[in-house]
């Protein structure tokens, strides 16, 4: 019994020695929240280079205007302006339990006033169905609008859905060309697709191309050093089972974003296929990290750096289109969508 | 001829030393095993196998994740065999580990998995007396592999769920020097210490970058079993047992165990752990 006893009072005098063994934990203040977010940037952020932010001086200006009394408040709108110069639509600042969030890109705060889906499907389409989990509608477009049989495929996201492994649903793309292969055009929408999974980008673009295509190189960060990387990966795209190699219309704004960007960058590399609208929004690394902080707030941003072929980065900048078009928000509210129209056109041509 | 230069020859130097290191390490380790052949050829054998079961205290700071330090206390099931030689011991174990782990932000927990399967041999090198007790000091190698795999989860409000955030992991594969003190009262009865420090390991840790390890296609992450090939004391941890077996009826023991283990490694960032576990078994005895 004795020994027992000194067993459980070793294993107890043991437990308590948390802070020797792991080193402290990090407080829960105001200046230690800021310091843990910026020191995570500092060191796994990969654009800080390509976008000529200088970081330290970010943080002499903003850890100034943070002290002990500082408000929950009063941190939260400091860090959203210091992300805010980041200017990155994959950063992301959680509040605790995610009920509230903030972009660090300015764009996210202008309007979605440039398209509407209803109007399209009222003004241009006939047949109008929908596939792939509901994340695919598309239709004809009318005959009293073209000459020639085009199809529209408007993709609203490439996001997970909820059945099978998540990215099932893009398969759907082949039973649609199937219904389209009597077209002599499709128009494909990815306005307002602010992204989602890589995969299901590729294999919705996979239907569409008509050789093996290498869209963009991609290299992680593998050290806290602004310009520590690993070699560049390239992100390729083969012909699937069943392809479409006639004319496209790749229609897209600045809310065309992440996987939207890297699905225009592979139809970029396509003779037959135009883009058509605004630029993409600019934000092209993968954003997996979900890093946390005391006070419960999470935050997120792009682990890798995005270049092209000939070694550019779109990063901030999106894909910009062939032909530029843009819609107003009159544009709408009167019925027009300029943009559609422009497609029509130039796949009658 | 192709030219080097200093970093090169630094380079080749430093390798044909680690390799240098290894062969004496392998060799000593297969010396301490031939010995133990001859010397228990004709020597009273006895063998104990059995299963234990209780709690672990488990607290882990990887900031390949978290800033947080994560603990909690969860179940820890184990399977022991001991071989006793008059002078020689042979040791196998296979533990497993799960715990719901909580931090100081109470909407980010972990899901952790360990595991560890050691194999021990030890070789009695001397004994001595304290308060008229004869202490054996056994001195061997172990191999092991230890893992420790945890997911990072945020609770997600609008669906009243827990989304995963990250997951990392530390497995270490080991070549460890083991020593050991025991006393036996009687035959069937021993109380010991043992304590293990890895010497050579190979140590996967997840790539700096967590997209490094993103399986994209799967959606999920994907880790490894082998990493980056370490020696003492870059992948530094140290494991200690106290044993405790007596008779409880017929051919089988109870045996009482306190296991305490602590592991510090600082690739791709630190990763720094430690579990206290208590257990309980019964042991048949052969």
């Amino acid at each position: 019994m004795k020994k027992i006893i000194i067993i459980i009072a070793a294993a107890f005098i043991l437990t308590s020695c948390t802070e020797v063994l792991l080193g402290p934990e990090p407080e829960n203040t105001p200046q230690s929240n800021f310091e843990i977010l910026w020191k995570t940037f500092d060191e796994n952020y990969p654009l800080f280079g390509v976008k000529n932010i200088n970081w330290d001086s970010l943080h002499t200006f903003y850890a100034s205007k943070i002290s002990s009394s500082t408000s929950e408040n009063e941190l939260w709108n400091i860090t959203a302006d210091l992300l805010l110069n980041l200017n990155d639509g994959h950063v992301k600042l959680y509040n605790k339990g995610y009920t509230d969030g903030i972009s660090g890109s300015r764009m996210i705060n202008r309007k979605l006033y440039d398209f509407s889906l209803e109007l399209v499907k009222s003004k241009f389409l006939t047949e109008i169905k929908t596939a792939g989990d509901g994340y695919f509608i598309y239709g004809k477009v009318k005959q009293s609008l073209s000459a020639v049989n085009l199809g529209y495929i408007f993709i609203s996201t490439f996001m997970a859905s909820n059945s099978g492994n998540g990215y099932e649903w893009a398969n759907d793309i082949n039973n649609i060309l199937n219904e389209f292969s009597g077209c002599d055009g499709i128009i494909i929408d990815v306005r307002n697709n602010g992204g989602g999974m890589k995969i299901t980008g590729q294999i919705i673009a996979s239907a569409f191309v008509d050789r093996e295509i290498t869209y963009l190189y991609q290299q992680e960060k593998n050290g806290p050093g602004h310009n520590d990387f690993g070699s560049p990966i390239a992100l390729t795209v083969s012909p699937g089972t069943v392809t479409f190699n006639k004319n496209i219309a790749l229609l897209t704004n600045r809310f065309s974003a992440s996987g939207s960007e890297h699905f225009a960058q592979v139809l970029k590399n396509l003779p037959y296929s135009k883009q058509i609208g605004d630029t993409t929004f600019g934000a092209f690394g993968d954003i997996i990290n979900n890093a946390q902080l005391p006070n419960g707030w999470g935050f997120a941003y792009p682990c890798r750096l995005t270049t092209t072929p000939d070694g550019k980065c779109p990063e901030g900048i999106g894909i910009i289109p062939d032909f530029l078009v843009e819609n107003t928000k009159n544009d709408i509210t009167a019925g027009k969508d300029k943009v559609m129209d422009y497609a029509i056109n130039f796949l009658n041509k | 001829m192709q030219q080097l230069n200093n970093g090169e020859i630094m380079f080749l130097i430093n390798n044909r030393f680690q390799f240098s290191k290894m062969n004496f390490l392998f060799s000593a380790l297969l010396l301490l095993l031939s010995c133990s052949v001859i010397s228990n050829a004709q020597q009273t054998e006895r063998n104990f196998i059995g299963g234990s079961f209780g709690i672990s205290g488990f607290n882990i700071k990887d900031e390949h994740s978290s800033p947080l330090i994560f603990g909690s206390i969860g179940i820890a099931p184990a399977l022991q065999y001991y071989y006793k030689g008059e002078t020689s011991l042979h040791q196998f174990e296979a533990a497993y580990f799960e715990d719901y782990l909580t931090s100081q932000a109470d909407n980010f927990n972990a899901n952790n998995k360990r595991g560890k399967v050691k194999y021990s041999y030890l070789y009695q090198v001397t004994d001595f007396s304290i308060f008229e007790k004869e202490i054996r000091f056994f001195l061997g190698g172990s191999l092991v592999t230890f893992l420790s795999h945890t997911e990072y989860y945020f609770y997600y409000a609008p669906k009243n769920s827990n989304g995963k955030g990250s997951e990392s992991w530390y497995w270490s594969n080991s070549a460890d020097i083991s020593m050991q003190l025991e006393y036996n009262p009687t035959e069937r009865q021993f109380f010991s210490f043992q304590i293990n420090i890895p010497v050579l390991s190979n140590v996967s840790r997840p790539k700096y970058s967590p997209s490094g390890d993103y399986n994209y296609t799967e959606n999920d992450w994907k880790f490894r079993m082998f990493g980056k090939t370490e020696f003492f004391p870059e992948n530094f941890s140290v494991n200690s047992q106290i044993v405790y077996q007596a008779p409880l009826a017929g051919d089988f023991n109870y045996q009482l165990n306190y296991e305490f283990y602590y592991s510090f490694y600082n690739r791709p960032q630190d990763v720094k752990m430690y579990m206290n576990n208590l257990r309980a078994g019964v042991f048949y005895c052969f």
